[in-house]
Formats: C-alpha cells, structure tokens, sequence
C-alpha cells in the first residue's frame, strides 16, 4: 500500500534525515572535496527520497542511503581520478605502531595530539576501495556485513581492507606526529 | 564430557584483534581471545593500544556536520523545511 505525499514526507524525515550528517561526511571522504560533496550529498537524498517506496521500512536505513551515495558516487562523481598521492597500504599490513612507540608511548597518548584536519587529510591519502571501508566503517558505524553488502565485496575483503586501512592510516599519523615533534621517532 | 576451551597463539590473537574492538566476533571466539589477552600482557598491551587509536579515528573523523545552508537546500528541495511547508 503506498504512502500518501504527507506520509511519505513525515516518514522520510523521521528515518532518513537523522542521517544526514553520516551521509555528509561520507560523501567529504568519498568527494575529496566540499564542493563535490555538497552536491553528492544532496542528489543523494533526494534520489533516496524519490525512491522511498523501494525503502522497507525497520530495516537499515543508514546503510540503505549509503549504498545510493556510494552508486552514485561512482557513476557520476568519481570521473576525477587525481585525488593527489596516496599511500601504499600493502607497505604496512603487518605493522602496527605499537611496536615503534611501546616503550616511549605505549597508549597512543601522542595521537589525542593530532587535530582533526590532519586525520582526515590521512583518511583522505588512503587508496580508495581502502578509504571506502574505513569511513563506512569508522564514520558511518556499518558493521563488516552492511560494509560487505554496501561495497559488493565478501566479508573477509572487508576484514582485510580495513584492518589494512587502519594500519596505513595509523603509519601516515605516527610519521606526522614525529615530524610536529609530538613524539620521538624510535630506532627498532 | 566437556571439551576443552579453545586455545590461541599470539599471532592469531593479532590477527583477530580489530574484529574484537568492532565487536564483530562471535562469543566463543570473543572468549577465546579475551582468555588469551587476559594470560599475555603483551597482546593486552597491542590491544589497548589498538582500541585507543580506533576510538580516536572515530572520534576526528566525525567532526564535520552538515553546513547549514546545504542541510536549509535539501529540506527544502524535499518541502520538509518549515518555511517550505507554510508557503
């Protein structure tokens, strides 16, 4: 039974706009840009607005307005492919930081000294099929099943691009850190 | 009879840690993990550490909100905004 315009109105604002920050801020880490992502942001709620109908209701309404952005993103965004340099993710797969800073910083404590500008630019350095996972799962809060389902990837890809991901991101932090002296670089 | 629980190396407990911070392990499995952090204090140690810098990345790559007049645009567009409704 389809809505009237009025309930459809009232049921897209009540499920679907409490997610327009995480659908903003996927779109920045996808986009690379504000501008782009302005517009990514808005055709994709009004794409996922037009096609409420196709929305079962109680089920993730995150993850479902995700997956139109990331289609979206890729058929009519992603023409620009020169995001700048990215970082080599296989380089660090198995290396966590912690082995550097164990005996000078073993919490981390040295990250909480990193602003958010710098951490996105990081984010932003990751290849993309990497950086994609990260953010559906880091700003999005999907779990390894929506991401799989959203990305159209098994889940033990997911697994393993994240994981990657976060070691690369955690790498590029720790170099910065070193370099704007909030921690002393460790000879292992 | 009751079967032994599982065991696990360092290297495998390694491997499984960031499914344990995303909370994505099964209980055993969850267990089984959790065992092994709690006998060897230099995977808790990975682990701590691990955790911490998860919940930092969540934590600065939320800070963005949607700007004002793009948030103003699209409720708007959709006539859900309230200037939108009275016209």
């Amino acid at each position: 039974m389809g809505l009237s315009p009025d309930e459809k109105r009232e049921a897209f604002e009540k499920e679907a706009i409490p997610y327009l920050d995480t659908v903003y801020r996927v779109a920045l880490r996808l986009a690379g840009d504000s501008t782009q992502a302005d517009d990514l942001t808005q055709e994709t709620m009004l794409k996922a607005y037009k096609a409420w109908h196709q929305y079962k209701l109680g089920t993730n309404v995150r993850a479902w307005l995700l997956t139109i952005l990331r289609h979206t993103f890729i058929n009519e965004y992603r023409r620009e492919k020169n995001r700048g340099t990215t970082v080599d993710v296989t380089e660090f797969e198995q290396f966590t930081v912690f082995h550097d800073v164990q005996e000078v910083d073993p919490e981390g404590l040295f990250f909480d000294k990193i602003v958010d500008e710098e951490v996105v630019r990081a984010i932003d350095q990751l290849p993309e099929e990497f950086r994609e996972c990260l953010v559906l799962s880091d700003i999005a809060d999907l779990s390894y099943a929506e991401i799989a389902a959203v990305m159209k990837v098994p889940l033990g890809t997911v697994k393993s691009r994240l994981f990657r991901a976060r070691q690369a991101l955690q790498r590029v932090l720790y170099d910065y850190a070193v370099e704007a002296g909030y921690i002393k670089r460790s000879v292992r | 009879m009751t079967s032994e629980p599982m065991q696990i190396d360092c290297k495998e407990a390694a491997k499984r840690l960031h499914e344990l911070i995303d909370g994505e392990l099964t209980p055993e499995t969850e267990e089984t993990i959790r065992r092994h952090l709690r006998d060897c204090a230099r995977c808790m140690a990975v682990y701590e550490f691990e955790e911490a810098f998860c919940r930092f990345v969540k934590i600065k790559a939320k800070g963005q909100t949607t700007p004002g007049d793009l948030k103003e645009r699209i409720l708007k567009e959709l006539g859900l905004s309230a200037s939108s409704r009275n016209e």
